[in-house]
């Protein structure tokens, strides 16, 4: 069977082809994105208006390309799985809007994907897991720890109570006047950084060790930068001290919750996924205890369609399609 | 009026005891730095409303998140936007409606300054003390710092 893959729920625009024969058995053909940030750094964040009116233009290039680039035409795929949430309303509806069009001028079924539950089964993409595993998610809008018990089923076992550790990364990269997207800013300045030179409080959300909260930091480093201990710092060694707080803060609670769970595998992945020093801590920490991080390549861990068509594939293959009056949900959850 | 607060907890305490004046159809406008606790005020005034502080979170990625509590709470973060007009994002719809209204970064609005409204303007003053000033703009806001007021003498008294 193959499945387009169309996504476009916050500044990326991304399409994807993928051949599948069976529950998560799947080859990616083709898996494009059009992305935004050139546009989106001038203001130093993403411009909900900008981004789908961009979307608008870019959806069906996009998706030409992706299919181009397999190889294929529209006439040989067999079903769409779109987002249609969690995301910025107005991005959602290009892409929503655009697969609906494809799927009633075509006759091809489509289904409706939550965008969580495609970075959960991007890990599938290219390594073969078993389930249960654990997964968690990192980006600029999310941070939750899931256990992916089967296609279809996810539980969670914690989330933010505050601010995602994206936006954490985002913010402090603008308090320190470093620019956007301040995740790939930071990772590059820590480098150069000693992060022992300056102690960032770590945040424990009381009577929930499953649970994280970013606000803190941020608050944090704000205040450090207005104290004179602040002013003497160097950009890499605070960005470092910085860094090595969110990474902390991310790596404890999932490993307690592979530990609580009994989990073997624990799956990172969302657009945080791309942080070196997280991902070597967290495989570090993992290995230290007998259990195997997988975390995705780095075109797999920020959006992409690859993941939706997975995350739509099992529910085409049994047949499914969704109705045309569907709607997109800005606060999409996944079933409990 | 102008508050100091200690710590977030004081912050989220004031917070709630104005959602205890609240009776739905307000705008609560918040303006301050990275960091300096308008999410956190915005905590303890959906505590005040019968939420629980954790499905507050930061909306700076939805931009709007909607909680049914005593009264409908619209959250509203403008961070990711320089300017912002009424008409972009539905916001007329959100800002004066039956519900409370509670913008972060009201600033970042182009119309902001001619809408009646309470105003709270958060600044650090030291590590985790802050300034917090609250103004009335139109009549029926100054009458809620007064009632605000007198709360605070009572606490002081």
């Amino acid at each position: 069977m193959l499945i387009l893959g169309i996504e476009s729920s916050c500044d990326d625009a991304a399409a994807a082809v993928l051949e599948t024969t069976q529950r998560g058995v799947a080859t990616v053909l083709a898996s494009t994105v059009a992305n935004q940030d050139d546009i989106h750094r001038i203001y130093g964040g993403i411009v909900p208006e900008l981004a789908s009116r961009n979307h608008v233009v870019t959806i069906q290039p996009v998706i030409e390309r992706a299919l181009a680039s397999a190889g294929r035409s529209l006439a040989e795929i067999d079903g769409i799985a779109v987002t249609r949430g969690p995301g910025l309303v107005g991005s959602l509806l290009v892409g929503l809007m655009y697969a609906k069009g494809l799927a009633q001028a075509t006759g091809l079924p489509w289904v409706g994907v939550n965008h969580i539950e495609g970075h959960l089964l991007a890990p599938l993409l290219e390594h073969p897991i078993r389930m249960p595993y654990l997964a968690l998610v990192v980006s600029g809008g999310h941070t939750a720890l899931f256990v992916v018990e089967d296609f279809g089923r996810y539980r969670k076992l914690g989330a933010t109570r505050d601010d995602a550790a994206g936006e954490a990364f985002d913010k402090v990269a603008k308090l320190m006047g470093l620019g956007y997207p301040g995740g790939k800013i930071i990772d590059e300045l820590s480098r150069a950084g000693n992060h022992k030179c300056v102690r960032i409080p770590r945040a424990r959300v009381k009577g929930a060790p499953l649970d994280f909260s970013f606000s803190g930091v941020k608050t944090a480093v704000a205040s450090l930068l207005r104290s004179e201990a602040g002013a003497g710092l160097s950009q890499p060694d605070l960005a470092a001290s910085f860094q090595e707080a969110v990474v902390e803060m991310l790596v404890r609670p999932t490993l307690a919750a592979a530990r609580e769970h009994d989990l073997e595998t624990i799956a990172l992945t969302g657009g945080v996924a791309a942080n070196s020093r997280l991902r070597d801590s967290l495989a570090a920490a993992a290995a230290n205890e007998g259990r195997r991080l997988v975390a995705p390549s780095f075109k797999y861990c920020t959006d992409n369609a690859a993941m939706i068509a997975l995350a739509g594939s099992y529910r085409l293959l049994d047949g499914a399609r969704d109705p045309l009056d569907l709607d997109a949900e800005a606060n999409l959850t996944l079933p409990q | 009026m102008i508050l100091e607060t200690a710590s977030p907890r004081e912050t989220k305490a004031w917070a709630r005891r104005l959602a205890s004046l609240l009776k739905g159809g307000e705008l609560i406008a918040l303006v301050g730095d990275l960091g300096a606790g308008k999410t956190c005020f915005i905590k303890g005034l959906g505590r005040g409303l019968q939420l629980r502080e954790e499905q507050i979170l930061s909306p700076t990625f939805t931009m709007i998140q909607e909680h049914r509590g005593r009264l409908p709470l619209y959250h509203i973060d403008l961070y990711r936007l320089e300017r912002v007009g009424l008409d972009d994002l539905g916001l007329r719809e959100y800002l004066f409606s039956e519900g409370v209204a509670a913008v972060e970064w009201y600033d970042r609005l182009s119309e902001g300054e001619a809408i009646e409204r309470l105003a709270i303007q958060i600044r650090f003053a030291a590590a985790n003390r802050r300034t917090i000033e609250i103004v009335g703009i139109g009549a029926p806001y100054r009458a809620m710092v007064e009632r605000l007021r007198s709360r605070q003498n009572l606490d002081e008294a």
